[in-house]
């Protein structure tokens, strides 16, 4: 098999639903965020106790998965280096719609105390959508918890809709990226 | 006839039903003794509804579609060929003479489907997976074969209605009770079937992120999910039959089959993990021994 | 540990010999060409067989760079700083991977960090930390990551933000000076 086989040429489509079997279901997205095991930065050490039986995000049916393809929720736990947006990127564009990214700590807000850092990213928002940011440096379980509470809230509000956006400003998104990035290479679409 | 399929599907959407809620039940045990609250006793059924309407665009070769069709194929076919119910002539479903040999080869159906999908998605994780999983049916199938067959030769007939049939009249006819060796061996073949924690190298989602269906996403893994459940239903109403004599009404069988789960999740709950070939190692001794002293009392008879 | 600078001392030249916050740890200045002997020396006769780290330092006001090579005997439980000057302008120096191969490693990073190329290390030029790295290395002083960091990545729209953060706290001010 060819290595192109595995990625699509298409740009990603947007599908419409009925808005009362949409309210349904985002009440079940929001009952069920499996998060991606993925850390970027220091933040992600806060991760393991919030899954644990200390704070047991289970009980919110917020649990973990080890690969892209099944999880709802990227965290960008804490400062992002160039050399780990283009994972994240590829980890975020793996991730199948509907998809929600929430950023953890003052890094991913504005640079946090890496401001003048020559690789650390200060405005994740530029080059992927976040829907909730977290802030603290680091914020412990509970303002995580809290994060995503307010996260569910959004989802059955129906306002979480950062996927959406991306679809919609892809380009304007892949300049963003392509500025920072030299030797792209990973494929122009690939979910 | 056509009753029949009606009530094929009702018991169907009934196994699938009882699969999650029984998966919930497990999930909410396991986080009690963890010492949390755990999520409720329906998160399963969330995680199913969120599942089925999740966009997936990911392509990856015929047998990768067809995959998630085997596993819920393979277990929906155990599920209705077993008697839930003994002497009824709805819920015996399709039983019929010598459907033994037939749940056997569908028993292995799920697995082998699952593996080829997973070699499919070109993914190096899922790829290990099966191996690892194949390895280790290799293993249960000698100890869960001793007993089948050890039971089928005991009771002269290859039918589950007709094992059943040999089980009625008391407690002491149970093949519990009757062929304790040959039911141990098969509870412990058991074990590995369900991939509980002893036995539980094949998803390992510690070192292989998920196992078999990496790749695998929203309805396609909702497919999988669900036939799961389906054939851990038809399992353990399949175990039901064998060992304790079977059920003849709903609420006994609900309760015979609730108890083989409580085996499962506490032992689950208690034990470390082996390697696969310390996993086979101890298939292809324990349980063959401890199932070959009653197959040898069965031939001395 | 006195014994040993003595013995050294007498064989080699030492700029300057200095005691760290420990009493088994000493620092040491030699010339920049004998270095390999000093370290060999030390390796062989000495027992100082693990090279912990080699760090550079940018001394912009002199135009110079140091390299420490730090040292740690098992036997003796000792650290050793070995360090040496080389010229800013022409940041070149002759590797010690024959000596220790843990070397390879460190090189590597100070090439990247500092741009300080070592004769002699075959993997120098690989990335290792910055991936695609164009700029002049982000380690030396007179790079000015602030100024990279703004122009690269972009700022939150500070304007607003401040004025927004001034109206806030004189708001909660007035408030606490009413009460």
């Amino acid at each position: 098999m060819k290595e192109k086989d595995y990625f699509l040429d298409d740009r990603p489509k947007k599908l419409s639903y009925s808005e009362v079997w949409e309210k349904f279901f985002n009440w079940a997205r929001a009952q069920s965020l499996w998060v991606i095991a993925y850390g970027t930065g220091c933040g992600s050490i806060e991760i393991p106790p919030m899954v644990t039986s200390r704070f047991d995000a289970e009980r919110f049916g917020v649990s973990t998965v080890g690969t892209p393809r099944q999880a709802d929720v990227l965290i960008i736990s804490g400062y992002l280096a160039v050399k780990t947006l283009k994972r994240v990127i590829r980890v975020y564009e793996q991730m199948q719609s509907p998809k929600y990214v929430v950023g953890l700590g003052a890094c991913t807000v504005n640079g946090g105390m890496y401001y003048d850092s020559y690789n650390t990213v200060n405005l994740v928002d530029l080059y992927i959508p976040i829907d909730v940011y977290v802030a603290g440096c680091m914020p412990r379980p509970e303002a995580i918890l809290a994060g995503f509470a307010q996260l569910m809230k959004k989802i059955k509000e129906g306002r979480a809709d950062g996927w959406k956006q991306y679809i919609d400003n892809l380009d304007k998104y892949r300049k963003n990226q392509e500025k920072i990035i030299k030797n792209w290479k990973i494929p122009n679409y690939n979910w | 006839m056509w009753y029949k399929i009606l009530y094929a599907f009702l018991v169907t959407v009934g196994g699938l039903a009882y699969g999650l809620l029984l998966g919930g039940i497990s999930r909410k045990i396991t986080a009690r003794i963890h010492g949390r609250r755990g999520p409720t006793v329906f998160q399963n059924f969330i995680d199913l509804i969120k599942l089925l309407r999740k966009k997936t665009a990911i392509s990856h070769g015929t047998m990768f579609f067809l995959a998630p069709m085997f596993r819920l194929l393979g277990g929906v076919g155990v599920l209705l060929l077993v008697p839930i119910v003994y002497g009824s002539s709805i819920l015996s479903n399709f039983s019929f003479g010598g459907d033994l040999i037939v749940v056997l080869y569908f028993m292995v159906f799920g697995c082998l489907g699952m593996a080829l999908g997973a070699a499919d998605s070109g993914h190096p994780h899922s790829a290990l997976a099966p191996t690892r999983g194949l390895a280790q049916m290799a293993g249960y199938e000698l100890p869960f074969l001793i007993s089948v067959i050890g039971l089928a030769i005991a009771h002269k007939t290859v039918s589950i209605s007709g094992l059943v049939a040999a089980q009625q009249g008391g407690i002491f006819h149970w093949n519990l009770f009757q062929y304790p060796f040959l039911s141990i061996a098969g509870l412990i073949a058991m074990l590995g079937m369900y991939m509980a924690y002893p036995f539980s190298v094949v998803m390992a989602p510690q070192e292989i992120p998920v196992g078999p269906p990496t790749e695998y996403s929203s309805t396609f893994l909702s497919f999988m999910f669900s036939g799961r459940s389906i054939f851990g239903v038809g399992k353990y109403v399949l175990f039901m039959d064998l060992f304790l004599g079977g059920a003849t009404n709903l609420v006994e069988a609900f309760v015979k089959t609730f108890a083989l789960f409580l085996i499962i999740v506490f032992v689950t709950n208690v034990f470390p993990r082996y390697r696969t070939e310390q996993a086979v190692k101890f298939f292809w001794t324990y349980p063959v021994v401890i199932g070959l002293i009653d197959f040898i009392r069965i031939f001395i008879k | 540990m006195e014994d040993l600078i003595k013995r050294l001392e007498s064989i080699f030249k030492i700029v300057e010999k200095k005691r760290g916050k420990r009493d088994n740890l000493w620092i040491l200045e030699v010339e920049k060409d004998s270095l390999h002997a000093v370290l060999s020396y030390l390796k062989d006769n000495e027992s100082f067989r693990h090279l912990a780290l080699i760090s550079c330092v940018d001394w912009i006001e002199n135009n110079k760079f140091q390299l420490s090579y730090i040292l740690w005997s098992y036997q003796k439980r000792q650290n050793l700083i070995v360090k040496i000057f080389i010229d800013r302008d022409k940041p070149e120096f002759k590797t010690v991977l024959n000596l220790f191969p843990q070397a390879e490693i460190y090189e590597r990073e100070i090439r990247e960090l500092y741009g300080v190329t070592f004769e002699g290390n075959p993997t120098q030029f690989e990335d290792f930390v910055l991936e695609d790295w164009e700029e002049m290395p982000p380690m030396r002083r007179d790079f000015d990551t602030l100024k990279y960091s703004q122009e690269k990545y972009g700022d939150r729209d500070s304007e607003v933000l401040k004025t927004n953060i001034r109206k806030i706290i004189s708001d909660y001010t007035d408030e606490w000076r009413r009460k």
